[in-house]
């Protein structure tokens, strides 16, 4: 079998055991390639149609593409799009300029809990991927997090064949990674194959594109020609460089990300 | 180009390298970025030591700073035709429910002796381990081979003591490579150091596996994930095991025993598959065969943990996955729960639900 084929085979078994565990699911959608790319997965899980809502975490500092994007296809799509905002902590005026790791906490995470403590979600839908980060590829595909949103990365569930964790008493939320065995590359292949739209940010302009997306203020292009999906293909064969180099939340210290995630964060 | 695709798992006692080695091997390999070498040299100057290889994999700052691996990670490796996921298992004992987690993905799998400290208790278990996944193809790596002056005489003597461990656990090795994962030889660099072998380098070694072996002639196993019912048609969807199934088969509905006919098979019909509708290239024509699942593991291999959903003769490596509508022969199972599309909980009894071929035998020891 293609590879392509096996890998969205497995996202979309995941896909089903998440609907069918969870009371509550929801999808996370960053609107980037990759979450895209997870509810066009869901999609077609489920024959075109979404049944769960799609969770946008705002944090107002999106690039002005990102949400043109987001209404289009929510509405093309017909899905059910809820937004999060931590309000309060915007009106505090909770910004990157003097402290990432306080910012992406307040703006994300604590954003996530706000929604999920407003709507019960007990099953997320993320689409991670293990090639992302070091610290992702210690990931499960079905990974608790417990009352104060804290990933156990010291003792995580145990994951064979295809039996996952479902819920248990200390968990507020189970997030299911159905894309965590994706690479970067296989993403851009499967994009080209199914001809999923995407923002046009990861596309070459002017010598430069994001490889990925996220707020404005802390994502920075790099060099690149790259200006269709076969470029981007192309560019990724012979690059080594780290996907998320344009990332400043990334750069801090090495564990920066890995506190991060500690925390609740994506 | 399709591309194949192959896991394997690196297992061992603590200790004996599994970390180094596959950073090395990225690292010669020339799939490592240059900024993420530059964290590693950082952190590894901020630790006062040289620069580790481990740290590639071992991510958590707990696990760089007692210099062990804690959880199993993945990383990836492509060669010219072939796209590999790497798994890095954890050696200490601790740490096993981690190491089976990484190994039940694998396809393959990697075992790493320190020819310096010879067998240990680990070694052992992890073996057994591997086999007892029903993995059946192993590389076996001799490793620290410098700290022993490369010697031939203790990679004879070695390989014949993994040689009869392997034998126990009724494993039999495609290479024995003597290496050594800290200075690079035969890892992608073949040694000068050890003239005396011949044998394939690590590198050369991942040519000998095969990615993964199908039998179509195993029996139909389609474990039931869900029903849906769209447009007042209901489908069962799931994966499918074993065998393949086509449009007017007769099947047999588990545990019940009902016979049914299979009425129509559909993957997604979005916008992209209809307009394939006439050529129906991304929907598979069930009599040149729906995705099927190998045999790797078909063949009796032990399973500690009993699938929740059926006893498929394989819960390991996944496949194809399709879905099922179909007509009853005799009215509908009264166990049959009703779907609606967004059921709440389909209330199976803690039974699993499995559509076989109607010759499956065993029925009773299904339930
Ligand atoms: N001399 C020598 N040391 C090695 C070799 N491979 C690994 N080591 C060292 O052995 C220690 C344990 O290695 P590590 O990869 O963490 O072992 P793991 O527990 O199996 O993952 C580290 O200090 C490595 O530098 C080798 O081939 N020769
Ligand atoms: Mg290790």
């Amino acid at each position: 079998m293609d590879k392509l084929d096996e890998l969205e085979n497995q996202s979309i078994y995941l896909i089903r055991e998440a609907y069918y565990h969870f009371r509550k699911l929801a999808a996370m959608w960053s609107i980037g390639k990759d979450s895209t790319t997870l509810l066009w997965l869901c999609r077609k899980a489920f024959f075109g149609r979404v049944p769960f809502p799609v969770l946008h975490i705002d944090t107002s500092f999106k690039f002005e593409q990102i949400y043109r994007f987001r209404d289009e296809y929510a509405r093309k799509w017909k899905l059910k799009l809820l937004v999060a905002r931590n309000e309060q902590a915007l009106a505090r005026g909770v910004n990157s300029e003097n402290n990432k790791l306080q910012c992406c906490t307040e703006l994300k995470t604590n954003a996530l809990k706000q929604a999920i403590a407003r709507h019960g979600f007990d099953g997320l839908l993320l689409g991670i991927r293990r090639d992302e980060h070091g610290i992702r590829a210690k990931e499960r595909y079905f990974s608790p997090r417990d009352g104060q949103f804290k990933w156990n990365y010291q003792d995580q569930p145990p994951e064979l064949w295809d039996q996952y964790k479902s819920r248990t008493a200390g968990d507020t939320h189970i997030r299911i990674h159905p894309l965590l065995h994706w690479t970067e590359k296989d993403v851009w292949r499967y994009v080209k194959r199914e001809d999923i739209p995407f923002v046009e940010l990861y596309r070459a302009r002017d010598g430069r594109r994001y490889r990925s997306i996220g707020c404005q203020t802390c994502c920075s292009p790099v060099p690149s020609q790259a200006a269709t999906v076969d470029d981007i293909i192309a560019e990724l064969e012979t690059s080594t460089a780290g996907e998320r180099e344009g990332r400043a939340q990334d750069k801090e210290d090495a564990y920066t990300m890995q506190k991060l995630r500690a925390l609740g964060y994506m | 180009m399709p591309r194949e695709y192959l896991k394997f798992v690196v297992v061992g006692s603590v200790d004996h390298g599994k970390s180094t080695l596959i950073g090395r091997f990225l690292y010669d390999t020339g799939s490592l970025g240059e900024a993420q070498l530059q964290v590693i040299r950082e952190v590894c100057r901020g630790q006062g030591q040289e620069v580790e290889f481990a740290f590639v994999l071992d991510h958590l700052a707990e696990e760089r700073s007692k210099r062990i691996t804690i959880d199993t990670a993945q990383t990836f490796f492509s060669s010219g035709t072939r796209d590999y996921v790497i798994i890095d298992a954890p050696g200490h004992k601790e740490f096993v429910k981690n190491m089976i987690t990484g190994a039940s993905q694998a396809s393959a799998a990697m075992l790493l002796l320190d020819v310096h400290e010879g067998l240990r208790e680990q070694t052992r278990r992890h073996a057994y381990m591997v086999s007892l996944l029903g993995i059946k193809q192993l590389i076996v790596v001799l490793n620290k081979m410098d700290r022993v002056g490369y010697a031939r005489g203790v990679f004879e003597d070695m390989s014949r003591q993994i040689g009869s461990l392997l034998e126990e656990v009724r494993m039999g090795p495609l290479a024995i490579i003597p290496a050594s994962a800290l200075t690079g030889d035969n890892i992608v660099r073949r040694s000068q150091q050890m003239p005396w072998y011949a044998g394939p380098t690590v590198v050369e070694a991942l040519d000998l596996l095969q990615p993964r072996i199908t039998d179509e002639s195993l029996p139909l196993r389609l474990p039931v994930q869900d029903v849906y019912e769209i447009e007042g048609q209901q489908l069962a969807v799931g994966r499918l095991a074993s065998g393949s199934v086509s449009t007017g088969q007769k099947v047999r509905i588990c545990p019940t025993g009902e016979c049914a006919e299979v009425d129509t098979l559909r993957k997604f019909e979005g916008p992209i598959a209809a307009a394939a509708a006439g050529c129906p290239a991304r929907l598979r024509p069930a009599s040149s065969g729906w995705p099927r699942r190998p045999s790797n593991a078909a063949n009796g291999s032990p399973c500690a943990w009993p699938p929740r959903r059926s006893p498929a003769p394989s819960r390991r490596l996944p496949t194809g996955w399709t879905r099922a509508a179909w007509k009853c022969c005799k009215p509908t199972p009264p166990s049959w729960p009703t779907p609606r599309w967004r059921r709440s909980r389909w209330p199976r009894n803690g039974q699993s639900i499995t559509i076989a071929s109607p010759e499956s035998p065993k029925w009773d020891a299904w339930s």
